[in-house]
């Protein structure tokens, strides 16, 4: 067990936390949870990939952070009156 | 030693970064404080666990072996600045959307900043794809990202395959880009936060799309294109309208994607590959079966519903009606049309050797085309609301340039291809001029704006000339590809099917020619050009008025 799975596990403890605010908090606290909870994601599958050594697994962080940022903006646009 | 040290010492502190950011989530009480926190997780720790990346990878000599893969040494100069060209064309536009919303705050008051950097990022992604194109003509070209070739004819990375076709579909998608966002200089008075960004995701999904030789690529560029798409037709999120347009387009298109993921699932479990040339191999090795067949049809009818052929048409005259005009030039110019790209891509290059059934295929797709092309100019021909209208005039296209696919011969796709490009254009240049009427004379409603266009002289020759080009007529685009389809028709001794065409092309020409005479030049009477059937109650409230009611 490397340094990088250990992290992982850690930061998926953060989950829990924003995993409340998103099941319990009004419409724009859930979208700031999700959204650290979606940066968790990515880091997590890098440190995943790096970990066990597997650099082809690289390209599934990359390809979630492009759809992450789309999402992101739409939620923001279609949400921001709550704002 | 010391760089493992260094790298153990940078992971604890992104992990006690993202830890702290989830407490403070949870315990702050307003939505600003909660803000505060979302900053360190999402820019800090992403960067110390790249940098803690890149210090282990110095260790270890067989895993930097891969990346340095990537160094073009023994290829030519020129494939390698191809390369770089292809990478950039897409990562170029996305780099730039992700920091103009990440510095929003500072461009609040600055706008004519934001629509520089957006057509300078668009125009320049445009000259990218000129060059790919030029190149591309030599022959087809494969990029493997990071270096990651195949092996034993396995894929292990992602690729971009690019022909003719693909780049040159690309690059008429940056160009429209690059016309919209010029456009929006002038159109809108106050543009909508994010808006630039919005346009600049868009921009790398179609690129992407149109690039991609992987097939769950695909469906990525497929969903970052459709988010991207859903945003902008939302353009004023506190109306109803644009929402009900918007939902109603984001989920008939999801509902698609999820259909095309399924089918990507089920071809995934057979081959074992998501590399589309790869996949087209091991189906050709193997005898079709049930499976493949249905994997086939999920993943077309995904497509199918992007391209608004008939029954899934009725999300696109709906998100036409509400999305801003030089948003709704990208929809109808090349947005619909990638789906037909992505249908043909997937037929020739994955399916097209191994599946055969060409008749039925061939079959399908033609009554398809010819059906979506006869409703949609029906529909085009009673409408009077000018942004429907040109958007029914798409279905029609749309299923002509499927019908054009549905030969399955070359001459068919390179007209369907040319037909494609020319509609396009002149689809871009008349919505264009819908937005001039829109901003000057506050309606795109036919009846009400009779004989009112007499103001814009400019615009009503330029909106004439977009008329005979989308009525197919000679010295246009438009005409050469459709009689390319049409005389692959005829071949076929299916010379009705030319018919068909051209009684859709008359309809379709007829109702933007009314439009061009009764609008700009006052010609025929407004209260006797009532449509004899009865109408269908609107589903919709027209547009409202002008675009200076934009949100903040």
């Amino acid at each position: 067990v490397t340094g990088f799975i250990v992290t992982a596990i850690a930061m998926l403890i953060g989950v829990v936390p924003c995993g409340i605010v998103m099941c319990r908090g009004k419409v724009m606290e859930a979208l700031v949870a999700y959204e650290v909870v979606s940066s968790i994601a990515v880091m997590v599958l890098v440190l995943l990939a790096q970990g066990f050594r597997r650099p082809a697994e690289f390209e599934l962080p990359v390809l979630l952070a492009v759809l992450l940022l789309g999402s992101g903006l739409v939620f923001v646009r279609a949400l921001e009156r709550w704002l | 030693v010391i760089r493992e040290v260094f790298a153990d010492v940078l992971l604890g502190l992104a992990a006690a970064i993202v830890l702290a950011s989830a407490l403070g989530i949870l315990l702050m009480r307003s939505v600003h404080r909660k803000l505060h926190f979302v900053t360190p997780a999402a820019l800090v720790a992403p960067v110390l666990v790249a940098v803690a990346v890149f210090a282990q990878e110095g260790l270890d000599e067989n895993t930097g072996e891969t990346f340095r893969k990537s160094s073009p040494s023994s290829r030519d100069r020129g494939a390698a600045i191809m390369d770089q060209l292809l990478a950039l064309a897409v990562t170029v536009p996305l780099i730039v959307a992700a920091g103009i919303s990440a510095l929003n705050p500072l461009f609040r008051n600055q706008r004519r900043v934001l629509d520089s950097i957006a057509i300078v990022t668009a125009a320049s992604v445009t000259a990218m794809l000129v060059v790919v194109m030029v190149r591309a003509a030599a022959g087809e070209q494969v990029y493997w990202f990071a270096g990651f070739r195949p092996s034993h004819g396995i894929a292990i990375g992602v690729d971009f395959a690019v022909d003719p076709l693909s780049a040159g579909l690309a690059c008429m998608a940056a160009l429209l880009v690059t016309a919209s966002m010029v456009f929006s200089w002038r159109y809108f008075e106050r543009v909508a936060t994010y808006y630039h960004a919005l346009m600049l995701t868009f921009l790398a999904g179609m690129v992407g799309f149109c690039l991609t030789g992987d097939i769950f690529d695909l469906f990525v560029w497929f969903e970052l294109m459709g988010v991207s798409a859903y945003a902008l037709t939302a353009y004023r999120p506190e109306e109803r309208g644009p929402v009900q347009g918007a939902l109603n387009f984001a989920i008939t298109n999801s509902v698609g994607a999820y259909l095309s993921l399924s089918g990507i699932g089920l071809i995934y479990g057979r081959t074992g590959a998501l590399n589309m040339a790869q996949i087209g191999r091991d189906v050709a090795w193997h005898r079709p079966d049930g499976l493949v067949i249905v994997a086939f049809v999920l993943i077309l009818t995904g497509l199918l519903i992007k391209s608004a052929i008939v029954p899934f048409h009725f999300w696109l005259a709906d998100a036409h009606a509400v999305a801003p005009t030089p948003v709704c030039v990208l929809f109808s110019g090349v947005m619909v049309e990638l789906g037909l790209y992505g249908i043909a891509r997937v037929y020739w290059s994955m399916f097209g050797n191994g599946l055969g059934h060409r008749g039925t295929i061939s079959s399908a797709f033609l009554a398809l085309g010819l059906l979506t092309a006869i409703v949609g100019a029906l529909f085009c021909f009673r409408e009077r609301h000018l942004k429907r209208l040109l958007a029914f005039s798409t279905i029609s296209h749309a299923g002509m340039f499927l019908v054009g696919l549905s030969w399955l011969t070359p001459l068919g796709l390179a007209g369907a291809a040319v037909y494609v490009v020319g509609h396009g254009l002149v689809k871009a240049a008349l919505f264009l001029c819908v937005g001039i009427v829109l901003h000057r004379l506050g309606s795109v409603n036919e009846t009400w704006l009779h004989g009112r266009g007499r103001r814009l002289p400019v615009t009503g020759v330029v909106f004439t000339l977009a008329a005979l080009g989308l009525a197919d007529l000679p010295p246009f685009a438009t005409y050469l590809g459709k009689s390319w389809i049409s005389g692959t028709g005829s071949a076929r001794g299916m010379a009705w099917v030319a018919a068909v065409l051209i009684a859709c092309s008359i309809l379709v020409g007829g109702a933007v020619l009314r439009v061009a005479g009764g609008v700009f030049y006052g010609l025929g009477d407004p209260r006797r050009r009532t449509p004899r059937w009865p109408r269908a109650p609107r589903r919709k409230r027209a547009r409202p008025t002008k675009p200076s009611s934009a949100p903040r």
